[in-house]
C-alpha cells in the first residue's frame, strides 16, 4: 500500500520501502513507503491548503462528511477487523470491536461538530463599557498532527481524526510503524466521502524522522501524541520552540486496588478483561498492577490463577482466541525478561511466565516486592503481579507511588471507601468496580504526571482542536445607558452623602452632599463657619465625621486618619504649612521617601537632590535651590515647596486650602497653569478660596456652602458673583442678637493712619464710648494686625493712637491695659488662657495690681470678685479653683471675657469671641457685650460671621487686603454688601 | 455659736489656704499616695536599719537636706516659669567659697562676709535671668554656660580649698536651738514656707505660675514677662548662694569643686513633688516632699553601707516613678 499526500497515493521520494508482518507466524502481510524528510515536508506543504479549504465548511458539511466515513468504516468492518489482527496480533474478536467503536467515534463528533458554542460576554458590567458588544467564537485550529500508536491503531486514530476534522481542521496522520495496513485503507475509503484536497493525510516512515518533523514544524498547529512518555517528552521538547499545542497521551502503570469486602468473581473477570485477555495487554491504561487486601488474597490469586490458566493463546485471526502475539518478537522478548527478573528476584508465578516466539502466555505472579522493575516499570504485556496490601493508606501509597497517572481501579462494595480511594489516587481517571482498561467515547480520558495531559473525549478533544476567538464591536448599541453615563470622564468620582459633623455642641456640618468629578476643578465657597474646612479635613482624614458616607468612583471609603486618605490618593495642601522648617527643600519634597538605592539606610544626596528638582520642575515652579533650607523661604516659597511636596505621591484628589492667600500674581499664575496640568491628568482639584474672582478664572463648577449646610453646585461658566454672594449668604438672622438702642458718647480711641509693614496700610478710624463698631474682612485682610497693634502686641510701623483725645504710644500689653484697653484674642488656646491654670487664676489675671498691696494679693477679695464674676456670666462649673482646661470652649470663651470685665477697660477689643462657642452661649456673649456698650465702653468687635457683625454691630467696617475698603452704618448694611466689598465685588 | 471662727478655726483655714493640694486645690489622691508611700518607705528605713529613727540620725538627716532643699526651692521657681538652671551648683560652690573665703582671707565680719556670699548668687541669676528674658535665649543653653563659666570662677577665685577658722560660722548655724532643730533646718524651713507663700499669695508668684502655663497670655494680659523671668532666676541664684553658705559652715570647709550634680538631685526633687520641666504643673510643697524622699533614701542607704552607685540607681528610678504616676494623674 501507499501513502496518501495531497490527495494521492504516492511512494515514498526515494522508494524505499519497509515490510509489514503478521507478528504471530512472521508472514509479511504487505509494504508500506518509507517517507522521507522531503515526504514529509510536502505533507505539511500540502496541509496548508487542506486547513483553507477545511475552513470554508460549515458545521452540517462536517456532519455530513463523518457520517460518510462512518458508514464506509463500518460496511468494511470485517474486512479492517481481519487486516488488523493479522498485522497487529490482537485477537479478531477485539480488532472487530474496535473497528465499530470507531464508526461510533465518527458518528459521535460528527454531531459533537454542530455544537461548537461561543459565548456573548457582559461587558457592560465594566462602567464606561457598556456600549459594546463582545463575543467569543470557536475556530478551527489549522493543521493537526496525530501519532498513532501500535496497540489500538484505529480506535485512537478515530479520536484524533474525527476531532479535528469535526473542528474544522485539516489533519495528517502517521500510522504506527508496526500495523500501517488498517489505517491506510481507511484512509482510502475516506477519500470519497467528501473530504477537500488534503483534509487528510496519512504518512508512514520512521516515527522518529516523521514525528520530530512534525513536531518541529510550525505549519501545524495541534500535534496530538499517544505512545511511549520518551516519545512524548520528546515531541513535547520539540513542539516548545514555536509554542505549538500539544496533547499527550502516554504511559501508564495502572492499579488495582482490591478490598476484602469486593466482588471476587467479578475482579478476576476485571483483570483479566483488563490487561491478560484484551489487546495481548498491550493497552496504555491496562490493569499493571493489582494490589489485594491480605485477607482476600490466597482466595483472589487462586481465581484469578485459573482463569489465567484458561486462556488461550493462539492464531489471532481466530474466532476462539484470546491472547495472540504481541506487536513483534522483541516486545515479547522484553516482556520476558521483566518476568525473568522478577522470578529470580523472588517472585512466584501461578500462571503463564513462557514466552514462544512473539507470543507471551497470561503470567500472573505473586511476592512480587514493589521495587522490582516488574512492579515499577510499565510492563506492555499480559503480566499481572499480584501485591497483598493490609491497610486503604498502604494500598493507596503504592498506588500513587509511580511516575504514571491514567486511569486507577477500586473494587469493593462499600461506596464511602471506593469514592474516598478515588479521591485519594492519583490519576486521570479511576473506575469503581471495573478494570481501569475501560474508555467510552464520550468520556474525557487523559493521565496526570508523567501519564500525559489533555483529555481526549467527544466534548473534549472537540473543545481542544479549536481556538476561542473574543470579538467586540465598539460602541454597537448607542442607546445603552442614561445620560448620566456617558462615557467615565464625566461620572462623579467622589460623592460625599449625608456628611454630618458637630464640635461642642456646635453643628459644624449639617447633611451635607457633595460630589465632583475627575478632571474638574471645583471650587468650594462659604464664608466662615460655613464649613468648607471642616468638610475638606473629613475628606483628607484630618476629621472623623459623625454621620454620612463618602464613595470613590462608587465605592464606599472608610478615610480614618490622613494616611489612609494619602493610600486613596487624596493629598491636601492646607494654608499652616506642614513642612520641617529647619530641613532643606529636598528633605521636605521627599520626605519618608528618600531614595537608599545601595544601602538601606544610606541616602543618595545627589540622586534626592536631582528628583526634588525635577519635582519642582514637573509644577512649574523653577528658580529655587533644593539645597535651602526651608525656614529661610518666603511663605510663597514655601507654599510651593508644600505643593511639590504633595504632589509627589501623584494624587487623584488635590483639596488646596486658600491657596493663593501668600502667592503672588506671578506665581499664581503659575499655580494656575499647575492646576490645568492636573486636570489634563484626570486629577480632580478641589479649590477653596474666598476670592471670587479667582473662583471664576480657574474653577469649572463652584459649590456654595452656608452655615453648614449645601446650598447648590454651579458650573462657573454660568453664574456670577452675584449670584454666588446670594447663595452665600441670605438667611434669617433671627432672634440672636439683642435690640440695641445705641447711645454714642465721645470718641474713646481712634488710629489714623496706622501701618504696619506686611500687615495692613493707612487704616483710620474712631471708636466712641458705648458704640460697637463692626470689622468685617476675609482671610489676610489684617483685621487681627490692626487690633494687635492697637493694644500694643506688636508695633505699627507708623501712624498714631489717639486715646480720650490724647495721642499716645502703647510699647507693651502692659501700657495698653493700663490706658484701659482690653484685648480678647482671636485664638484663646493660643495666648487666651494659662490653660493649667485656675478659673481663679485666669480670671485675676490682667487686674492683680487692683487687689494687691505692695505685690502681697488679698485673696479674700480676689476670690470675691472672681466669683461674682462667674456669677454673672453664668461660668459653668461655677468652683473657681477648677482648671480652666476642664471647660468648654463657651465656659473658657468667658473666663478671659471674665478676666477683661474685671479690669473695667474702656475699650474693648474682641476678636472672633464666638469662636467655638455654642449657639447658647453666644447668646449670652451677645447681651453682654451690649449691656457693656450700654454701659459706655467702646467695643471693637471682629469678626468673620457677617450674622454676628449685622447684628451687633451700630456700625460695620470692611477691611480687605490690609487696607480699610469700606464704611457701612448699620442701616446700609447687608451681608451681600458687606461680602462683597470684603472679596472686592462691584455692585 | 460665735459669728467669728476661732482662732484656731482661723488659723487652720488659713494654714489649709496656704497649702492648697494641687495646682487647682483639689487634694486628690495622687497626694495621699505620695503620702503614703513616704510613710511606708519610714517603715521599710525603721525595720532595715535601727539607727535610723534614733535622735541622732534624724538630726543629721534633717541637716543634710537642707542643701538640697534650698537649691530645690529655687529650682522650683525656675521649672514654674518654664525655666531650667542648670548653673546651680558652681553658684552653690562660689559662695561657699566666697564666703570662707571673705572669712578667712579678708577678715571680714560674718554678716558682711554672707551678704557678699548671697549677692554673688544674685548676681550669678540676674545674669541667666537678663540672657534669658531679654534676648529669649533658652535656658538650658544660657544656665549650661553659666554652669562652666562659674566653675571656672571659682577656680580663679581659690584653686585650694578654704577652711574658716571662725569657730562660730561653725557653731551657728549648726548648733540646735529648738529641740534637734539647728538654725539652718530653721532657716530652710522658713525658706519653704516663704516661698510658699511667694508662689501662692503675691502677685509675682502667680504671675510666675502663669507665665510657665501660656507665657503669651500672661504678657497679653498686660503683665511684664521679662521682669518675673528676671525675678525668677535671681530666686535661683540667692537661694543656690544660701545653700552654699550653710553647707560651708556645716562641713567648716569650702572646696572648689563642691557642688557637682546639685541642680540634677534639686531637678529630681522638684520633678518628684510633680513640676513639670517646661511649665504648667509644680508645688512648694510637693518640692517639699521630693526633697525629703531623696534626703531619707540617700540616709538609709548610707547607713545600710550601701556603694553610691546603688544610690543612683535608685534615685534614678524613683525619679521615673514619680513621673510616671504623675503623668497618669492627668
Amino acid at each position: 500500500m501507499k501513502m496518501l499526500i495531497d490527495d494521492q497515493w504516492v511512494e515514498a521520494s526515494d522508494g524505499a520501502w519497509v515490510e509489514i508482518h503478521n507478528p504471530g507466524t512472521g508472514e509479511v502481510l504487505d509494504r508500506v513507503p518509507r517517507g522521507t524528510l522531503e515526504d514529509v515536508t510536502r505533507v505539511v506543504a500540502a496541509a496548508q491548503q487542506g486547513k483553507e479549504a477545511m475552513r470554508r465548511l460549515t458545521a452540517f458539511q462536517r456532519y455530513e462528511i463523518l457520517n460518510r466515513i462512518a458508514l464506509a468504516i463500518e460496511a468494511h468492518g470485517e474486512e479492517l477487523g481481519r487486516l488488523l489482527a493479522a498485522e497487529n496480533g490482537k485477537p479478531i474478536m477485539q480488532t472487530r470491536a474496535e473497528v465499530l467503536v470507531t464508526a461510533n467515534i465518527f458518528r459521535g463528533f460528527a454531531e459533537e461538530g454542530k455544537r461548537m458554542f461561543g459565548r456573548v460576554m457582559p461587558v457592560d458590567a465594566v462602567r464606561g463599557n457598556e456600549r459594546h458588544f463582545a463575543f467569543t467564537i470557536r475556530q478551527p485550529l489549522g493543521v493537526v498532527a496525530a501519532i498513532i500508536p501500535f496497540n489500538y491503531p484505529v480506535e485512537l486514530w478515530g479520536h484524533k481524526a474525527a476531532a479535528a476534522l469535526a473542528a474544522g481542521n485539516a489533519v495528517i496522520s502517521k500510522p504506527p510503524s508496526a500495523c500501517p495496513l488498517t489505517l491506510l485503507k481507511i484512509a482510502e475509503l475516506m477519500q470519497p466521502c467528501g473530504l477537500p484536497r488534503s483534509a487528510h493525510q496519512m504518512i508512514t516512515g520512521p516515527g522518529a524522522l516523521i514525528g520530530d518533523y512534525l513536531a518541529r514544524s510550525t505549519g501545524i498547529q495541534l500535534i496530538t501524541v499517544t505512545g511511549s512518555t520518551e516519545v512524548g517528552v520528546r515531541i513535547a521538547e520539540m513542539a516548545a520552540q514555536n509554542l505549538k499545542k500539544v496533547h499527550m497521551e502516554l504511559g501508564g502503570n495502572d492499579a488495582l486496588i482490591i478490598l476484602a469486602d469486593a466482588d471476587l468473581e467479578k475482579a478476576a473477570t476485571a483483570v483479566v478483561l483488563g490487561r491478560l485477555a484484551r489487546g495481548n495487554g498491550q493497552i496504555c491504561c491496562a490493569v499493571k498492577r493489582v494490589l489485594v487486601e491480605a485477607p482476600i488474597f490466597e482466595k483472589f490469586s487462586v481465581l484469578l490463577t485459573k482463569k489465567a490458566l484458561a486462556l488461550k493463546v493462539g492464531d489471532q485471526l481466530l474466532e476462539d482466541t484470546d491472547v495472540g502475539p504481541l506487536i513483534s518478537e522483541q516486545a515479547a522478548v522484553e516482556v520476558e525478561a521483566f518476568v525473568n527478573g522478577a522470578v529470580a528476584a523472588g517472585a512466584k508465578l501461578m500462571a503463564g511466565g513462557k514466552r514462544r516466539g512473539s507470543f507471551m502466555e497470561p503470567t500472573v505472579l505473586r511476592e512480587v516486592a514493589v521495587d522490582m522493575p516488574l512492579f515499577k516499570e510499565e510492563v506492555f504485556g499480559p503480566v499481572v503481579p499480584l501485591v497483598p496490601f493490609t491497610s486503604i493508606d498502604e494500598a493507596v501509597r503504592m498506588a500513587n507511588d509511580s511516575p504514571y497517572g491514567l486511569q486507577s481501579a477500586v473494587f469493593t462494595n462499600d461506596i464511602n471507601k471506593a469514592l474516598d480511594i478515588a479521591y485519594r489516587l492519583e490519576a486521570g481517571g479511576v473506575i469503581i468496580n471495573w478494570s481501569s482498561a475501560l474508555r467510552v467515547e464520550t468520556l474525557p480520558f487523559g493521565g496526570i504526571k508523567m501519564s500525559g495531559h489533555g483529555r481526549e473525549g467527544v466534548h473534549d478533544t472537540l473543545e481542544e482542536m479549536t481556538d476561542q476567538k473574543t470579538v467586540v464591536v465598539h460602541n454597537a448599541f448607542p442607546s445603552i445607558g442614561t445620560d448620566e453615563v456617558k462615557g467615565m470622564a464625566e461620572t462623579d468620582f467622589l460623592v460625599m452623602n449625608g456628611i454630618s459633623k458637630s464640635f461642642e455642641g456646635t453643628q459644624a456640618l449639617k447633611c451635607v452632599d457633595f460630589s465632583a468629578r475627575l478632571g474638574e476643578v471645583h471650587a468650594i465657597v462659604g464664608e466662615n463657619g460655613a464649613g468648607k474646612s471642616t468638610l475638606m479635613k473629613i475628606l483628607a482624614g484630618a476629621l472623623k465625621r459623625d454621620e454620612g458616607e463618602i464613595l470613590l468612583d462608587g465605592a464606599p471609603v472608610a478615610i480614618n486618619s490622613p494616611f489612609a486618605a494619602h493610600q486613596l490618593g487624596i493629598q491636601a495642601v492646607y494654608q499652616e504649612f506642614s513642612l520641617v522648617r529647619h530641613l532643606s527643600i529636598t528633605e521636605n519634597i521627599l520626605l519618608g521617601q528618600m531614595p537608599t538605592p545601595k544601602l538601606k539606610w544610606l541616602v543618595d544626596w545627589k540622586l534626592a537632590h536631582q528628583q526634588a528638582a525635577q519635582k519642582l520642575v514637573e509644577i512649574g515652579f523653577t528658580g529655587l535651590n533644593v539645597r535651602t533650607q526651608v525656614a529661610r523661604l518666603s511663605v510663597s516659597q514655601q507654599q510651593m515647596v508644600e505643593i511639590a511636596k504633595a504632589a509627589v505621591t501623584r494624587p487623584r484628589i488635590w483639596i488646596l486650602d486658600e491657596p493663593s492667600a501668600v502667592l503672588s500674581q506671578e506665581e499664581l499664575k503659575r499655580l494656575f497653569e499647575l492646576i490645568q496640568q492636573l486636570k489634563q491628568e484626570s486629577a480632580l482639584i478641589l479649590y477653596i478660596s474666598h476670592r471670587l474672582d479667582e473662583v471664576f478664572e480657574v474653577a469649572d463648577r463652584i459649590t456654595v456652602l452656608k452655615d453648614g449646610e449645601f446650598v447648590g453646585t454651579v458650573n462657573s461658566a454660568e453664574a456670577d458673583q452675584n449670584k454666588l454672594i446670594k447663595m452665600m449668604v441670605g438667611r434669617d438672622l433671627g432672634d440672636l442678637f439683642p435690640k440695641r438702642q445705641p447711645n454714642p458718647a465721645e470718641e474713646v480711641l481712634a488710629i489714623k493712619e496706622f501701618s504696619r509693614v506686611g500687615s495692613f496700610d493707612r487704616v483710620s478710624f474712631s471708636l466712641r464710648r458705648g458704640e460697637i463698631v463692626g470689622l468685617f474682612g476675609l482671610v489676610g485682610s489684617g483685621r487681627t494686625q490692626v487690633a494687635r497693634c492697637i493694644f500694643g502686641a506688636d508695633l505699627p510701623s507708623s501712624g498714631e493712637l489717639i486715646l480720650d483725645g490724647k495721642p499716645v504710644k502703647l510699647r507693651s500689653p502692659h501700657d495698653a491695659v493700663q490706658a484701659g484697653i482690653a484685648f480678647l484674642t482671636e485664638d484663646r488656646k493660643r495666648d487666651g488662657l494659662v490653660l493649667s491654670c485656675s478659673i481663679r487664676d485666669n480670671a485675676s489675671l490682667a487686674t492683680m495690681n487692683l487687689i494687691s498691696r505692695l505685690g502681697v494679693l488679698d485673696v479674700r477679695k480676689r476670690d470675691e470678685r472672681v466669683q461674682a464674676k462667674v456669677s454673672e456670666l453664668s461660668i459653668h462649673p461655677a468652683q473657681i479653683n477648677r482648671l480652666v482646661r476642664q471647660l468648654s470652649g463657651g465656659n473658657q470663651q468667658k473666663v478671659i471675657l471674665a478676666k477683661w470685665l474685671l479690669s473695667e477697660a474702656r475699650v474693648l477689643i474682641l476678636d472672633e469671641p464666638t469662636r467655638g462657642v455654642d449657639v447658647a452661649t453666644k447668646v449670652e456673649i451677645y447681651n453682654l457685650i451690649s449691656e457693656l456698650a450700654d454701659r459706655g465702653v467702646g467695643i471693637l468687635l471682629i469678626s468673620s460671621e457677617l450674622p454676628e457683625i449685622l447684628g451687633m454691630s451700630d456700625r460695620a467696617l470692611v477691611m480687605r487686603q490690609g487696607v480699610l475698603a469700606g464704611e457701612f452704618p448699620r442701616a446700609h448694611a447687608s451681608e451681600e454688601r458687606l461680602l462683597a466689598c470684603a472679596a472686592g465685588v462691584v455692585q | 455659736m460665735s459669728t467669728q471662727p476661732s482662732i484656731f478655726a482661723r488659723a487652720t483655714t488659713w494654714l489649709k489656704d496656704l497649702f492648697p493640694g494641687g495646682a487647682d486645690g483639689q487634694r486628690r489622691w495622687i497626694d495621699y499616695a505620695f503620702l503614703g508611700a513616704f510613710l511606708l518607705l519610714l517603715l521599710v528605713a525603721a525595720t532595715m536599719s535601727d539607727v535610723f529613727f534614733t535622735q541622732r540620725n534624724i538630726s543629721n538627716l534633717m541637716r543634710q537636706i537642707v542643701t538640697n532643699g534650698l537649691i530645690s526651692l529655687g529650682m522650683l521657681v525656675v521649672i514654674l516659669t518654664g525655666g531650667i538652671d542648670l548653673s546651680v551648683g558652681p553658684v552653690v560652690a562660689f559662695s561657699a567659697i566666697v564666703v570662707s573665703g571673705m572669712i578667712q582671707n579678708q577678715n571680714l565680719p560674718l554678716p558682711v562676709a554672707i551678704l557678699i556670699a548671697l549677692g554673688v548668687g544674685g548676681v550669678a541669676g540676674t545674669f541667666n535671668g537678663f540672657m534669658i528674658s531679654r534676648f529669649k535665649l533658652q535656658p538650658f543653653i544660657v544656665t549650661l554656660a553659666t554652669l562652666g563659666a562659674i566653675r571656672g570662677l571659682v577656680y580663679v577665685y581659690s584653686q585650694t580649698p578654704i577652711t574658716p577658722e571662725d569657730p562660730s560660722f561653725r557653731t551657728i548655724f549648726s548648733s540646735p536651738i529648738l529641740g534637734p532643730l539647728t538654725l539652718s533646718i530653721l532657716i530652710m524651713l522658713l525658706a519653704f514656707l516663704v516661698m510658699q507663700f511667694f508662689i501662692n499669695r503675691t502677685t509675682a508668684g502667680r504671675a510666675i505660675v502663669s507665665i510657665g502655663g501660656n507665657e503669651e497670655a500672661v504678657r497679653l494680659a498686660g503683665i511684664n514677662v521679662r521682669r518675673h523671668i528676671l525675678m525668677a532666676y535671681i530666686i535661683s541664684g540667692l537661694c543656690a548662694s544660701l545653700a552654699g553658705v550653710l553647707l560651708a559652715s556645716r562641713l567648716g570647709i569650702a572646696q572648689p569643686s563642691v557642688g557637682a550634680g546639685f541642680e540634677l538631685d534639686a531637678i529630681a526633687a522638684c520633678v518628684i513633688g510633680g513640676a513639670i520641666l517646661g511649665g504648667g504643673g509644680g508645688s512648694v510643697l510637693g518640692t517639699f516632699g521630693g526633697v525629703v524622699i531623696l534626703g531619707v533614701i540617700d540616709n538609709l542607704l548610707n547607713l545600710l553601707n550601701v556603694q553610691s552607685y546603688y544610690q543612683q540607681i535608685f534615685k534614678g528610678i524613683i525619679i521615673l516613678f514619680a513621673v510616671i504616676v504623675r503623668s497618669k494623674e492627668k
